[in-house]
């Protein structure tokens, strides 16, 4: 930073598109799909005036057609609700300085409109970092950094779900204004009045664009962060030797302010109903102190080795308090504040704080050019533990070989740059992510009987509570060839975790306690593998350079040892529900495995057709496929779960699920493996290509195996609620003998999207993540306009996915028992970023 | 070379090893913020109390009082499907109760007894930190606590038969989860010698607070829950010795309410002169799970009263009979109105659903009231064959709740033990439709005559035919002597393996898979 002052500006835009997905029903289609659901369900037509496109079934139901004109439209609401995201990024830097001191100061206005309509963030940024040297042993950084952030974001109420559901939940024959007679849209929004006859969860959809553009949900985050860092040089800067004092003190203090209010615009429901003039406060405001002071030491020792010893003492506290407040029926859509009148029905409030503290101790030794040994204590003490647990030591050990500095590798000195070998331990260590959990607490209800407070002890204590240790064992290989064009690098590793830290387990209620909120529970192991292939310059041909990189990496996890209670809680019996999957829990063996039923198409025939061999119809066959007779000749219905409370007659229509041990029902002994959701590898490969001034760079990131069961698609096909459908399900049996792959439509009724293998998928894929192209003009050039440096860049990310998985995105990380689920709808966002940057 | 080592010894002494962190301990005590902590509490009588309201708040939580209704009312022959659905409850309704159903959970009785637990062991000590905290003071809170925990055992055991006892709170995760069962009769045998040991030391009379005279526990609701425990032991001897002890005595005496006020007296306003016990809700905590079964006035239940007057004509209610007025009103189904709406129209015989406004989710809920105790000591001397006593312990209610009729109409009416029985099982009903008492009344008849046949056939049945329910299969889902209880729910069985589920509803898949 010596030398003139330098000014720097750069500009980022980026333009954000929002990939629809998966194609969904338009108005006609779904009224249809909905008519045939219901009346398949109740053998009787379907009376709901909103499917009918029929003003007399208006007229008899609710004795007006008002509201006919809203129901006959073809709305897209995806489209609706989506528009480009743009984002403007500047940001101006000068920096400068002497001997003495230096300096750097930065400004930066990042403007974003998102994907979805009605999201909005505005975020100013301020650095000032400075460094005065006192004198040539000490120095003195002060760093100050202040961020204001002001989202705009769409509202939602906790369980609500995001506007991009929603649009792809509602249905899309209504309208999004009021259309009066004519069927023209006025300029009021339209909500489904409650006295409809639609189902509830349709019903109460909101109106995702009314919600985007009335309701408002403002989020202000400002984040103040000074820190104050000092230097010493306890000897002489310019000897060989060193020791060097070094430590810091930072604050960081964050208040969030979050403020939503939903306009009585937003909903059908009664004036005095919780969710008109609804308006939400919640301020928090958090502070941290972190503090940390190390000794750095290095001795002068002879030419064949050096050593550095580093010690570091570091403590952090902190606390945050926040309190929020609900009301509803506010008097008018204008007056928003959280001060005006209404019913409060939320006031909750609290406070908490932290404080840790560690010492660590690392020492590192290099000798002979080529033995390196690397060794660190660490010992961690924190607040989330009771006073026996508190301290948890940490060590770790590495050990490096340069083979290739030995005498017997000394014919390869002229390819060979390095080759090395590596062997490390380590321990780390994990806390539970509430505090106070050792103490027995008591908290009030809330509420008194009569007037007598009422306090209860709120929860188990938890006596033993201990650190989570992971010790890994790593053994690795580097290898770089030809003056170090081409390098490898090997790693294997081997980590065990014990106490592994279970959250919110539960426990017999004969407790009194429902659950209890971390438990140490057992013991897991992690055993991986990674290849890295990386060249520098490897072809360069006149102006041109091109270099490649490319990565494989796998792991699996295995439970070695498992509290019973919690196998319990994760080892559940099949609750006969449609869509779920039962997983299991076993010692020994790696989790992820999903379990479900076998998918085998669609019942063609309601009765089964003995002339027709190939035609399928819900009867039970043995196991030679020969349909089983009873006493009179006729074929025996088959059943799912007979003789419990879901028993269920499958008909002409309905998914064929296998009957795998032949017992003529369907139940859950004919679950079987459906495959596991951990991969072959994954990893990623790419390329840099450079020519004069030009600079292209591609990444692509893949995965080969693993299973995911596609629940976006589950959604989207089981005709079994109201929420507009993926066109797949044109497709749909509609008559005996149709040949299908899709059932038939059944209003909340049926077995027909059962967790089978129909909606696991593949999750192989190929992923063009990343294309950008670099230019940097000639400083010749420059020097006539005055400018020192200008730079401009295109980046283009996720250009496009190689895969066969047909959901959202098949890049889904699994969950806490290792299955991956795909709960998506809509898929990633691709963008192109346009960059410019300027110095003088 | 010695220099080096020399300057590590330095350095090593320098940055400080784990000899410092004890120093430190007291740096890393924080305590929450906004919780108290088991230390802080336990101080003075007013934390004793603040405890043991807890107790009493805890009963009035939804999932607490929605059992209470479930298990009391749902299934007997008071109620069927109402205006709004629930599928764990009309599978319930429809007799068709497995595991699975969220009802069979018994964590909320539980919690009400862990906080018992933790008053009875911690409040003892509380007496030498506090000097102006009494023995009797202590000893009336105790009474409370115990009787609190009393009626919470009494009511798991009716419904389940066999359920784990637990004395000892639960305070943190060294102890052992998993208990075992214990048979009801030990049950109660433990809870009644439990209370027999607090009923001198419970609070008589509150004197000027009748909200605490009727909402918290006095000495006459431990002899009201001693009596029926000792009713459902079948000791007629001990019950009617304990209804004699409230119905003699002399401080703060109970009287029927007269009938012209009856149903506002006892049920709108609460706290009336017949009340024992009434667990006490108000506009900031409101008896929800009542107006979601019964109705309010944004939404009609999910029961409606069973259409009596079609079933037996006149013979049930007579030609007037004041708690048939504000119990239920024909709106379709019989839209049940006893706690939850009222009326001051007294043109009875002409009263519709119109004339009924719902109240605002505060009524408070009757355990006992002194109604109960003349018609325990009538069930109980109609068992000892002492008919006319038996018959004018009835006659008390009876003739309350009928002003058109002479007093002392039914004596002399009925003269054999199967009449009187069934005389004071229909008064039971009439008498305390809709307040959670007819199902415990059915399971006890069925436990006495030790068999399903009579109840089911003349009494049970008629509920599910009147919803249309197959005769037969009710029949063979109903008619078991085991099939009275809840089934233990799944996830308890899982979770404690020292559980045994009732016979009647062992599965498959009860058997453990790995």
């Amino acid at each position: 930073m010596t030398g003139p002052t330098r000014v720097s500006y750069s500009y980022r835009f980026s333009r954000h598109n929002q990939p629809k997905g998966v194609d969904l029903l338009n108005g006609d289609d779904y009224t249809m799909l909905m008519k045939q659901a219901y009346f398949n369900r109740n053998q009787q037509d379907c009376n709901i005036p909103e499917f009918s496109y029929d003003r007399s079934q208006f007229i008899s139901a609710y004795g007006t057609a008002q509201d006919f004109e809203n129901f006959n439209n073809n709305t897209d609401w995806v489209d609706g609700v989506t528009q480009y995201g743009y984002t403007h990024d500047h940001n101006l830097s000068v920096s400068g300085g002497g001997d003495k001191a230096k300096f750097r100061v930065s400004l930066g206005y990042y403007k974003q409109s998102g994907t979805v309509i009605g999201q909005d963030m505005k975020r100013f940024s301020n650095r000032m970092n400075l460094e005065y040297a006192v004198s040539s042993r000490l120095k003195f950084f002060s760093e100050l950094s202040i961020t204001y952030t002001d989202n705009d974001k769409n509202y939602s109420d906790g369980s609500d779900d995001n506007l991009l559901n929603i649009a792809r939940k509602k249905m899309p024959n209504l309208s999004v204004f009021r259309q009066d007679r004519y069927g023209n849209n006025t300029d009021v929004y339209f909500n489904i009045a409650q006295n409809s006859q639609l189902d509830d969860a349709q019903k109460n959809l909101r109106n995702p664009i009314a919600i985007a553009k009335l309701a408002s949900y403002q989020q202000t985050n400002m984040r103040i962060m000074p820190t104050l860092r000092l230097q010493y040089d306890f000897l002489d800067p310019a000897s060989e030797a060193k020791l060097r004092y070094s430590g810091y003190v930072k604050f960081d203090s964050e208040n969030v302010k979050d403020t939503k209010f939903l306009p009585r615009e937003t909903t059908s429901k009664n004036w005095n109903d919780g969710s008109v003039n609804k308006s939400y406060s919640r301020e928090s405001e958090a502070m941290s102190i972190y503090t940390a002071h190390d000794l750095t030491w290095s001795p002068k020792l002879g030419d064949n080795h050096s050593l550095l010893v580093y010690g570091k003492w570091e403590m952090d506290m902190s606390n945050s308090k926040f309190q929020e407040f609900e009301r509803y029926g506010l008097p008018s859509t204008v007056g928003t504040d959280i001060g005006m009148d209404g019913h409060l029905t939320q006031f909750n409030s609290s406070k908490s704080e932290g404080r840790n503290m560690a010492f660590m101790m690392q020492a590192h030794y290099f000798f002979l050019n080529r033995y390196v040994v690397d060794f660190t204590a660490r010992w961690d003490g924190s607040t989330r533990f009771g006073s026996g647990n508190r301290w948890g030591f940490f060590p770790s050990a590495s050990v490096k070989w340069l083979l290739s500095e030995e005498k017997f590798f000394d014919f390869a000195d002229d390819w060979m740059s390095e080759f090395a070998l590596r062997l490390g331990y380590g321990v780390t260590g994990n806390r539970p992510d509430y505090e106070y959990l050792h103490y027995a607490r008591y908290n009030s209800f809330g509420s008194n009987y009569i007037d007598l407070p009422a306090i209860k002890p709120s929860s188990l204590q938890l006596t033993n509570l201990k650190w989570e240790r992971s010790t890994s064992y790593n053994l690795g290989v580097d290898l770089s060839l030809f003056d170090w064009r081409y390098r490898l690098v090997a790693n294997v590793y081997h980590r065990r975790t014990e106490d592994l830290l279970f959250k919110d387990q539960s426990i017999p209620s004969t407790a009194g306690f429902g659950s209890i909120s971390y438990i140490n529970a057992g013991t897991m192991d992690n055993d991986g593998w990674e290849l890295e292939f990386s060249t520098n310059k490897m072809v360069q041909a006149g102006d041109w350079t091109v270099d490649l990189s490319l990565n494989f990496s796998n792991y699996v996890n295995t439970i070695v040892k498992l509290d019973e209670n919690v196998l319990h809680n994760y080892n559940k019996d099949f609750d006969r529900n449609n869509g779920s999957y039962l997983t299991r829990f076993q010692v020994d063996n790696s989790f992820g495995s999903i379990y479900g039923f076998r998918y085998k198409g669609v019942y063609q025939y309601d009765k089964y057709q003995p002339d027709q061999p190939q035609a399928t119809a819900p009867i039970v066959r043995d196991e030679h496929g020969n349909a089983v007779l009873d006493g009179k000749g006729n074929a025996i219905p088959l059943y799912y779960s007979y003789g419990t409370t879901s028993e269920y007659r499958f008909r002409g229509g309905d998914a064929i699920y296998e009957d795998i041990n032949h017992d003529g029902t369907i139940d859950e002994l004919d679950i079987v493996y459906l495959g596991n959701s951990n991969p072959k590898f994954d990893g990623g490969f790419g390329t840099t290509i450079r020519w004069k001034r030009f600079t292209l760079n591609a990444f692509f990131n893949y995965r080969v195996g693993g299973k995911v069961i596609n629940y976006g698609r589950m959604y989207a096909e089981n005709m079994y609620n109201t929420e507009n459908q993926s066109v797949a399900t044109n497709w749909r049996w509609r008559k005996d003998g149709d040949l299908t792959e899709i059932p038939r439509a059944l209003f909340q009724s049926g077995y027909n999207w059962l967790g089978s293998d129909r909606f696991v998928e593949d999750g192989s894929f190929l992923r063009f993540k990343q294309l950008t192209l670099n230019y940097s003009f000639e400083p010749k050039l420059l020097k006539k306009a005055h400018l020192n440096t200008l730079n401009l860049s295109l980046t283009l990310n996720n250009l496009f996915t190689v895969t066969k998985y047909t959901g959202a995105d098949p890049e889904i990380s699994p969950n806490n028992v290792g299955v991956s689920e795909d709960k998506n709808r809509t898929p990633r966002s691709r963008y192109f970023t346009f960059g410019l940057t300027i110095g003088i | 070379m010695k220099k080096i080592l020399y300057k590590i010894g330095v350095l090593l002494s320098v940055v400080p090893v784990a000899t410092l962190t004890s120093s430190c301990d007291d740096w890393f005590s924080i305590m929450p913020q906004s919780e108290m902590v088991a230390d802080d509490f336990w101080r003075d009588e007013q934390d004793v109390q603040s405890a043991v309201g807890a107790c009493y708040r805890a009963m009035e939580e939804d999932g607490f009082m929605r059992r209470l209704l479930v298990w009391g009312e749902l299934r007997s022959d008071n109620v069927i499907k109402g205006f709004t659905t629930d599928t764990d409850i009309d599978r319930i309704q429809e007799a068709n109760i497995t595991s699975a159903n969220s009802y069979a959970k018994w964590g909320d009785f539980y919690t009400v007894i862990n906080y018992c637990n933790t008053v009875i062991k911690n409040a003892p000590a509380v007496r030498e930190r506090d000097v102006d905290f009494t023995e009797s003071d202590l000893n009336h809170l105790l009474a409370e606590v115990k009787t609190i925990r009393a009626f919470c055992y009494f009511t798991l055991v009716r419904t389940f038969n066999n359920v784990p006892y637990i004395e000892e709170p639960y305070v943190d995760d060294t102890r052992a989860f998993t208990v075992a069962q214990t048979p009801c009769e030990a049950v109660l045998d433990t809870l009644i010698r439990d209370l027999k040991s607090v009923e001198n030391l419970a609070v008589t009379d509150y004197n000027d607070r009748i909200a605490y005279t009727r909402g918290r526990v006095t000495q006459k609701a431990v002899w009201a829950l001693i009596a029926d425990m000792y009713l459902w032991k079948n000791d007629y001897d001990n019950c009617v010795a304990y209804c004699d002890k409230v119905l003699k005595a002399t401080t703060n005496p109970l009287a029927l309410v007269p009938s012209a006020s009856y149903f506002n007296s006892v049920f709108t306003r609460g706290n009336s002169d017949e009340s024992i016990w009434e667990l006490q809700f108000d506009t900031n905590t409101r008896n929800s799970a009542l107006s979601s079964f019964y109705g309010n006035a944004s939404s009609l239940g999910l029961l409606s009263a069973l259409d009596f007057e079609s079933l037996s004509g006149d013979e049930f209610w007579g030609t007037l009979d004041m708690r048939r007025i504000g119990a239920y009103a024909q709106n379709g189904k019989n839209a049940i109105m006893k706690y939850v709406a009222f009326t001051y129209n007294t043109d009875y015989k002409k009263l519709s659903f119109r004339d009924f406004v719902y109240g605002s989710e505060d009524g408070h809920w009757i355990i006992y009231r002194l109604a109960d105790i003349y018609l325990m000591k009538a069930e109980a001397l109609a068992e000892m064959e002492l008919f006319s006593e038996a018959v004018d312990m009835v006659s008390f209610t009876y003739d309350r709740a009928r002003p058109e009729q002479e007093e002392g109409s039914l004596k002399g009416l009925y003269n054999s033990l199967s009449e009187v029985r069934n005389l004071v099982f229909d008064e039971r009903q009439r008498e305390f439709l809709f307040e959670g008492k007819r199902y415990f009344d059915i399971v006890r008849r069925i436990r006495r005559e030790g068999n399903t046949i009579n109840i089911v056939s003349n009494y049970l049945l008629r509920k599910y035919v009147a919803m249309s329910l197959d005769e037969n299969t009710i029949k063979s889902k109903v008619n078991d002597p085991d099939a009275i209880y809840m089934p233990i729910h799944e996830d308890e069985l899982r979770m404690n393996t020292l559980l045994e589920q009732n016979r009647f509803y062992k599965t498959f898949d009860n058997i453990s898979k790995n």
